[in-house]
């Protein structure tokens, strides 16, 4: 390549690197929205055995499972034991689970509708071991999961990774944030901290998992070989011609 | 200090990478001087000029994606989230995270041990658990945690009015100075949340009131600025308080949304959304 050439095609990276910052300035709404609805793959509320309240947001989660057994979508209520944090072991505040069981018990929830789940669950992983126990002593029944809209994908995935072929037997309700809109995320500071956490964790999740791992070597390595390859033959051959 | 041999050791791999000359180069990037302006001779007997550029863009990314990721596991970058600790006597205590379990207990330390003469809560609007009954306000929750642990109930003040965000807790704060001349205040916060902590009181609190406010940075009990990446809580909050703090930096305070926090309301609508 002459200097020409690599300058020219310089000239030309530069140009599209500043058109593709241009466009992310001028689109950036659209593509921040459409990066936050990406997230939520919360479906219709249908009929199921089931609906099990993920620890995390008792704000706002607890009250669409309230609102699914008012409407006959669902008979009992799952979510499972937690983890303390220094708050709950200061005594400030109770522990999320026990919150949880005390919003529904005064929603008019019955207590015998109300399940925790054993295990100290401090992550969505663990929520879904909590569920796996679960499942495995009650086969065939079905369960609602209720999140936030944010939390749906990772936690889908999360869930089927855990629970295999049995993760046919749930779906996911999408609970709606109080204070923060899909459509403005990134102009408030909850939405800010919400949605980048949500991102980065979704992405540590994946690329933790062994099967992605192996994929992406499987994929990697013989590209590797190949580039290796072309590069010793283009020396060689500008050897000979040197 | 990190920082040093961290540019040395980027430097050492740019030399042996762009076969320079170590002892000719490191010197000049030691006293600050840009790459330029040090130009081995073995460079000219190199590749060619477009692929040496190449290169070179190669290593410095390379370069800079290590040094980040050395920065970002570094105590340094605890240090940009929190405040130094400022070793000034006070009067009253605050507890500027109102959710923070561990300031509790160190308010109520400095209060039994005479150091401080009281200690200093904010309320903050009612929510829907609130309002549910299902827990009590925070503030509420504060108080009774601070007489368990020992401190005396007469030294416990509310300030007036209520705060939706820390940015309204630090206008309370900047009120209650103005009737309170003389006193200075320490607040307790959550270590990775300092640094905001003091953006905030910087912007909300008068200057002339602002240098009797101090901050003391708590640590949590599970973690602390040398180990956080080693915890999933530690992450979490390490990369919460720095989304936080650079929103704080660069865009300021929110602008506060009224929300109907009614269970019905909530419950009410959570079905219509989909169906």
């Amino acid at each position: 390549m002459t200097i020409r050439h690599f300058r020219f095609r310089r000239f030309q990276v530069t140009i599209l690197c500043l058109t593709v910052v241009v466009a992310l300035g001028f689109f950036h709404a659209p593509l921040l929205t459409f990066a936050a609805n990406w997230l939520d793959v919360g479906v219709t509320p249908e009929k199921s055995d089931y609906v099990m309240v993920l620890p995390g947001g008792a704000d706002n989660r607890p009250f669409v499972a309230v609102a699914m057994i008012h409407a006959g979508l669902a008979n009992e209520i799952l979510t499972a034991q937690t983890e303390t944090d220094p708050a709950n072991d200061e005594g400030l505040v109770p522990t999320t689970d026990v919150m949880i069981r005390r919003i529904l018990t005064r929603r008019g929830i019955r207590d015998e509708q109300i399940h925790i789940l054993p295990g100290k669950s401090s992550s969505t992983w663990t929520d879904a071991l909590a569920l796996r126990t679960f499942m495995q002593t009650h086969p065939h029944s079905t369960v609602a999961i209720v999140t936030d809209g944010y939390h749906t994908r990772r936690s889908r995935w999360v869930f089927h990774r855990v629970l295999g072929p049995e993760a046919t037997r749930i779906f996911f309700i999408s609970a709606v944030t109080d204070d923060v809109s899909p459509d403005r995320w990134w102009k408030s500071e909850a939405g800010l901290t919400i949605y980048l956490s949500e991102f980065c964790k979704f992405a540590i999740y994946i690329l933790t998992d062994k099967m992605v791992i192996l994929f992406l070597a499987a994929i990697a390595i013989p590209l590797a070989v190949c580039a290796v390859i072309i590069v010793g033959k283009r020396k060689s051959a500008e050897h000979l011609r040197g | 200090m990190l920082s040093r041999p961290l540019i040395a050791l980027i430097a050492l791999a740019r030399c042996a990478l762009l076969r320079y000359d170590a002892k000719v180069f490191l010197p000049g990037f030691w006293c600050g001087m840009s790459v330029s302006k040090v130009v081995p001779e073995s460079a000219a007997t190199g590749p060619s000029a477009p692929r040496r550029t190449f290169r070179r863009r190669w290593l410095l990314s390379i370069s800079l994606m290590v040094a980040g990721v050395l920065f970002v596991i570094s105590p340094f970058s605890a240090k940009l989230l929190q405040v130094a600790h400022q070793d000034s006597a006070f009067d009253f205590v605050m507890i500027g995270d109102l959710h923070c379990g561990q300031c509790y207990r160190e308010a109520a330390n400095l209060s039994k041990s005479a150091a401080a003469e009281g200690i200093l809560l904010y309320a903050e609007p009612a929510k829907r658990l609130e309002l549910l009954g299902a827990i009590l306000p925070i503030d509420e929750l504060g108080r009774r945690k601070l007489i368990a642990d020992g401190v005396d109930e007469r030294a416990i003040q509310v300030i007036d009015g209520t705060a939706q965000s820390d940015w309204q807790a630090g206008r309370l704060l900047d009120d209650w100075l103005r009737t309170h001349p003389d006193k200075r205040v320490i607040i307790l916060t959550n270590a990775f949340g300092s640094r905001r902590w003091s953006i905030i009181l910087d912007r909300t609190v008068a200057s002339s009131l602002r240098a009797r406010v101090f901050i003391e940075a708590v640590q949590d009990p599970r973690y602390n600025s040398t180990n956080w990446w080693s915890s999933r809580t530690g992450l979490k909050t390490f990369f919460n308080g720095l989304f936080r703090l650079a929103y704080a930096t660069c865009a300021g305070e929110d602008q506060t949304v009224p929300i109907d926090w009614s269970a019905e309301k909530y419950e009410s609508a959570a079905l219509k959304q989909r169906s």
